[in-house]
């Protein structure tokens, strides 16, 4: 008998009757449908909201000097001399930033950091969501779901969620492929095949980690058409179907360094690449504490900084819920399980072969820590692993209360990340570029400001200069002759004598040009200002 | 029957016409006054056109992934009473002698009480090869041969309307001489339009093609089904948006095709003028879970004629129902109106400009030239590119879909051939807008039989999963569409 208020859609393969006026949105009948996504969802945002306040009211947000580079970028795109997508560059990948331009259009939004720190917020509810649904889909018990929520709302992550860093639209991105993947597998559906490629497509345009994570996924879904007794034709099918969608990022990416920069391996061998920028930055580690070339530090430094991050208590649970997989045989978990432990493997080769730097007091005494948050990569994994053991009914209010605990714990001893970030901000360099910053925020009386990179991007953030004010190597040709003859158009000079020296110390410091036409007006440890007007 | 200012009896309207000359001496004085602000407003309203029709149509597909037709279930089927309602089945024949065995094998499958159905093969009086074979085939009821006085237009849709005049049914449906429906396909169409509001007049069932792998032809054309007819169709049905009409397959309630006037004699497309009509009356269309098997065209020659008359359909029936526009968009609404722009004003015509367009990517690739880069100031460059890249992609992908979605896996991979199908399909639009304006009326003749007929892949011979899993309750596994699919993978379970 159809309910007066009833439509006809149940003509649908899957039987949608409109449900009563009160639920007549769509989230809302999924939330009514599935009680533990609304509550899942609700301590995300409860918890992402809470956290950033803190965090903002301790002036920490904008804490690791990354996060003024990418918000830098967005101005760029936007307000830059030559705005427009090519200002993304090549080297980092481009949708954290392109996740932030919405929200960093205005000045305040920028520089406050509230702008890049909401795509991080939505990002870390949409991976709660995700998480929630691939336990309760493994696990057929919310209940299991919403505490794997509360092992992966750590107080590291909740740190980071409240950063414009690219972690945690990562971290959603790849959630999300492995859920869907999941989801593909348990229920045959095209629809989930295609929202995982989409998924991993944007991982891969998110992290590098991404396209590591993109090959597993191939694999597993080669290995899920073999074991599902597809023949050839449709796994091969499946394959060019899931693959068009997945590898559309790195494809994106290869042809837009190929386009911007003439070379598709840009991002990897330019000198603003990760190869050069890693080896800079291992000048500054001590050999014994390198990681590159010595795979049993690599492999001790990933390890470790996972551990910390995400606490011995989550690890123990994590360890409970591995032997538990081991015992039940259950293939589909564990190929999960493989998935989202993917960015391990591919932090350790990435240490040994340089292309990361990863230090961590313990491990490496007297060196600053650096990229300890990368550890924070394993914890949708380790959340997973408690999903599972809480999918034991009579260990679920323990595995609660042990996930609870671990929180407090992580909470009262200090949360790594944030000591990284706070490290970072006392450290010499920080203080001394952003001094400048303020100075020349004080001083500024318009006109053209050249300024190189890397250490510019702290230095141009403090000093509030809009980027359609600064020549900076994004304008290329610009760039050039402005370095060869800075005179012609420009007012300010600001070059940093770092280890190395920047491109414009390397071109002007000592020159004539400089001291004919320019005047040094700031000077420190680090930085040397110049301003045009013949001494 | 219809008026002629609802018929493509004319071309165009006095008015159109007189707005087409204006149009025409408005743009040659511009292009006197400063020709490359002309050309350029050209491009940037061409390019902000194909992406609004490249978006539309891409998202509309895709999201049928989800959705589907309308189900009917054997249990449903099996409830239907013993006295069902009367049925008629038009097939309009000409020049079909070589299939009249197979058609008339098929149309004897069908699962409806034979005393409640009327088959009424339509054929040319001066069409004595199929008349023979009619004859010589001894048919009696339900079958009548209704020989038909050769008179211009020469066309289906007139053939057609003769016979809605002698039909008796309540349902009617029209079927192509090469069709082979399900059996059952009547009845589940009864139970469908029972099930549903009165405002739904007319369903359309699933076409698919027997022969996919014949040819690289007939794997594009099958995937452009698939993708047409189990994903971009239901998707607009469910929307509430005009469909497109397939030629057949059609089933009726016969009073509301009546009050429709039937088909319009004049239109090679009498279908989609048709699916038209019956949104601007209000009415809908939905799609039926059930599968008419047809012959893909796996000749090139056969093929363009084909897509030619489509094309040129398309246009006849742009051009009736936009004859007086305000009307149009007050009896359609403006979603629909707009869906109809899009859907009928915009198939033929990016067809038409594809290779104009890809002729100046291709020119300034090679050249560089500085008149071209004017053409494209960055807004438009931008809205360009990404309507090539993005919209190119996203059509190679519903084709893909559409090809796994029917479960022809094999020529997934094949479509990434695809633009060489679209550049087929732009020969055809030419040839469409030529024949338009010099015999607007010409029914270019399919030929059919050229592929040895043999059974169609069934459903059930599918391994490992359907890809159209349904839902049978909260879970997320269920019950599976199609009987013979295997189960989903779980783990544990090994190799079947």
């Amino acid at each position: 008998m159809r309910a007066p208020d009833q439509v006809y859609l149940d003509t649908a393969p899957f039987n949608l009757t409109l449900v009563p006026p009160s639920h007549s949105n769509r989230m809302q009948r999924l939330l009514a449908r599935d009680p533990g996504l609304a509550v899942s969802l609700g301590i995300s945002v409860v918890l992402s909201i809470t956290s950033f306040v803190y965090f903002y009211r301790l002036d920490m947000i904008l804490g690791y000097g990354d996060t003024e580079a990418r918000l830098l970028i967005t101005d760029a795109v936007l307000h830059g001399r030559h705005p427009g997508l090519a200002q993304l560059g090549g080297v980092w990948l481009p949708f954290p930033q392109v996740y932030m331009l919405p929200f960093t259009w205005n000045d305040f939004l920028l520089h406050s950091g509230i702008g890049g720190a909401l795509p991080s917020m939505a990002s870390y509810v949409l991976a709660c969501g995700a998480l929630y649904k691939l336990v309760s889909l493994l696990t057929k018990d919310q209940f299991a779901g919403v505490i794997s929520v509360v092992a992966f709302s750590n107080p590291n992550l909740l740190y980071l969620q409240s950063t414009p860093m690219s972690e945690l639209p990562f971290i959603a991105a790849f959630v999300c492929a492995v859920y869907f993947v999941a989801k593909w597998m348990a229920a045959g559906r095209l629809h989930a095949l295609f929202l995982a490629g989409v998924a991993a497509a944007v991982a891969t345009l998110t992290r590098y980690e991404g396209w590591a994570l993109l090959g597993l996924l191939t694999l597993v879904v080669v290995y899920a058409c073999w074991r599902g007794g597809l023949d050839y034709a449709a796994a091969e099918g499946h394959l060019v179907f899931f693959g068009m969608i997945a590898f559309l990022g790195v494809g994106t990416w290869l042809i837009w360094n190929r386009v911007i920069f003439g070379d598709m391996t840009y991002f990897l061998t330019s000198a603003y690449g990760t190869k050069a920028v890693n080896a800079t930055q291992l000048l500054g580690v001590p050999a014994p504490y390198r990681g590159a070339g010595n795979l049993q530090l690599s492999a001790e430094l990933v390890g470790w900084t996972a551990l910390s991050n995400i606490g011995w208590i989550a690890a123990g649970l994590a360890v409970l819920g591995a032997f538990r997989l081991a015992v039940a045989r259950r293939l589909h978990s564990a190929l999960v399980l493989a998935l989202l432990l993917a960015p391990i493997p591919f932090s350790i080769v990435m240490v040994y072969t340089g292309g990361e730097v990863i230090t961590d007091p313990p491990l490496t005494p007297g060196v600053d820590p650096a990229n300890v948050r990368y550890g924070l990569l394993v914890l949708p994994a380790a959340a997973f692993l408690v999903g599972l053991i809480a999918g034991v009914r009579w260990l679920r209010w323990p595995a609660l209360g042990a996930s609870v605990a671990s929180f407090a714990l992580l909470f009262a001893s200090g949360q790594v990340n944030f000591d990284e970030a706070v490290a970072i901000r006392h450290s010499q360099n920080y203080e001394l570029t952003t001094t400048a910053g303020e100075w020349l925020q004080s001083h500024y009386d318009g006109g053209l400001v050249l300024a190189g990179k890397p250490s510019h991007e702290d230095l141009l953030f403090h000093s509030r200069v809009g980027h359609g004010s600064v020549v900076y190597p994004g304008d290329r040709d610009e760039w050039r002759d402005d370095l060869r003859d800075p005179a012609r158009e420009v007012s300010w000079i600001v070059m940093t004598d770092g280890q190395p020296p920047d491109e414009v110390w390397v071109a002007l410091h000592g020159t004539n040009e400089l001291r004919d036409r320019y005047e040094l007006v700031y000077a420190n440890r680090l930085v040397q200002i110049y301003h045009l007007g013949a001494t | 029957m219809k008026s002629d200012r609802h018929s493509a009896v004319r071309t165009l309207s006095g008015a159109q016409l007189l707005v087409g000359i204006g149009l025409v001496l408005l743009s040659v004085a511009l292009v006197l006054v400063n020709g490359m602000a002309y050309a350029f407003a050209v491009v940037a309203v061409t390019m902000v056109g194909y992406a609004v029709v490249m978006t539309f149509k891409s998202l509309v597909t895709l999201d049928a992934v989800r959705h589907g037709p309308v189900r009917v279930s054997r249990l449903e089927l099996r409830q239907l009473e013993r006295e069902l309602p009367s049925y008629t089945v038009m097939v309009p024949l000409y020049k079909e002698a070589a299939v009249v065995d197979s058609l008339l094998a098929s149309l004897s499958q069908l699962d409806y009480p034979r005393h409640r159905l009327q088959i009424l093969l339509l054929c040319e009086g001066d069409d004595d090869a199929t008349l023979q074979a009619l004859r010589e085939a001894n048919l009696g009821r339900p079958f009548e041969i209704v020989v038909i006085e050769p008179s211009l237009p020469r066309t289906k849709p007139k053939v057609c309307n003769i016979g809605l005049e002698r039909a008796t049914g309540q349902y009617l449906v029209v079927y192509d001489a090469e069709d082979r429906p399900q059996p059952d396909q009547l009845k589940k169409a009864v139970v469908a339009f029972r099930k549903m509001r009165r405002r739904v007049v007319c369903l359309q069932a699933r076409l698919q093609y027997r022969n996919p792998n014949t040819n690289l032809l007939t794997r594009f054309f099958a995937s452009e089904y698939g993708t047409f007819y189990d994903m971009l169709l239901p998707s607009l049905a469910r929307r509430g948006l005009p469909v497109p009409l397939g030629g057949t397959s059609n089933h009726f309630r016969t009073a509301a095709l009546r009050t429709l006037g039937g088909w319009d004699p004049f239109n090679v497309t009498e279908d989609l003028d048709l699916g038209m009509c019956i949104a601007r009356s209000r009415w809908r269309v939905e799609i039926l879970d059930s599968i008419t098997w047809e012959e893909a065209n796996s000749r090139v020659g056969n093929w363009v004629r084909q897509r030619s008359r489509w094309l040129k359909g398309y246009m006849q029936t742009y051009l009736v129902h936009m004859r007086s526009p305000v009307n149009l968009w007050r009896e359609l609404g403006t979603g629909n109106f707009l869906a109809f722009q899009v859907l009928v004003g915009g198939t033929p015509l990016m067809t038409l400009l594809n290779p104009v367009l890809w002729a100046l990517t291709l020119a300034y690739g090679l050249t560089g030239s500085p008149l071209i880069r004017e053409l494209f100031p960055a807004p438009v460059f931008y809205v360009g590119i990404t309507s090539m890249v993005v919209g190119n992609f996203a059509f190679l992908y519903c084709l893909v879909t559409g090809a796994m979605v029917l479960g022809h896996h094999r020529n997934a991979k094949w479509m990434l051939l695809a633009p060489l199908y679209w550049l087929l399909m732009s020969c055809a639009a030419w040839k469409a807008a030529l024949q338009l304006v010099v015999r607007p009326h010409y029914w270019e003749k399919t030929a059919h039989g050229l592929v040895e007929e043999g059974s169609p892949e069934p459903l059930g011979a599918r391994r490992g999963w359907d890809p159209r899993v349904v839902r049978g309750g909260a879970g997320e596994t269920g019950e599976l569409a199609y009987p013979g699919a295997g189960p989903a993978v779980t783990a544990g379970r090994g190799r079947r």
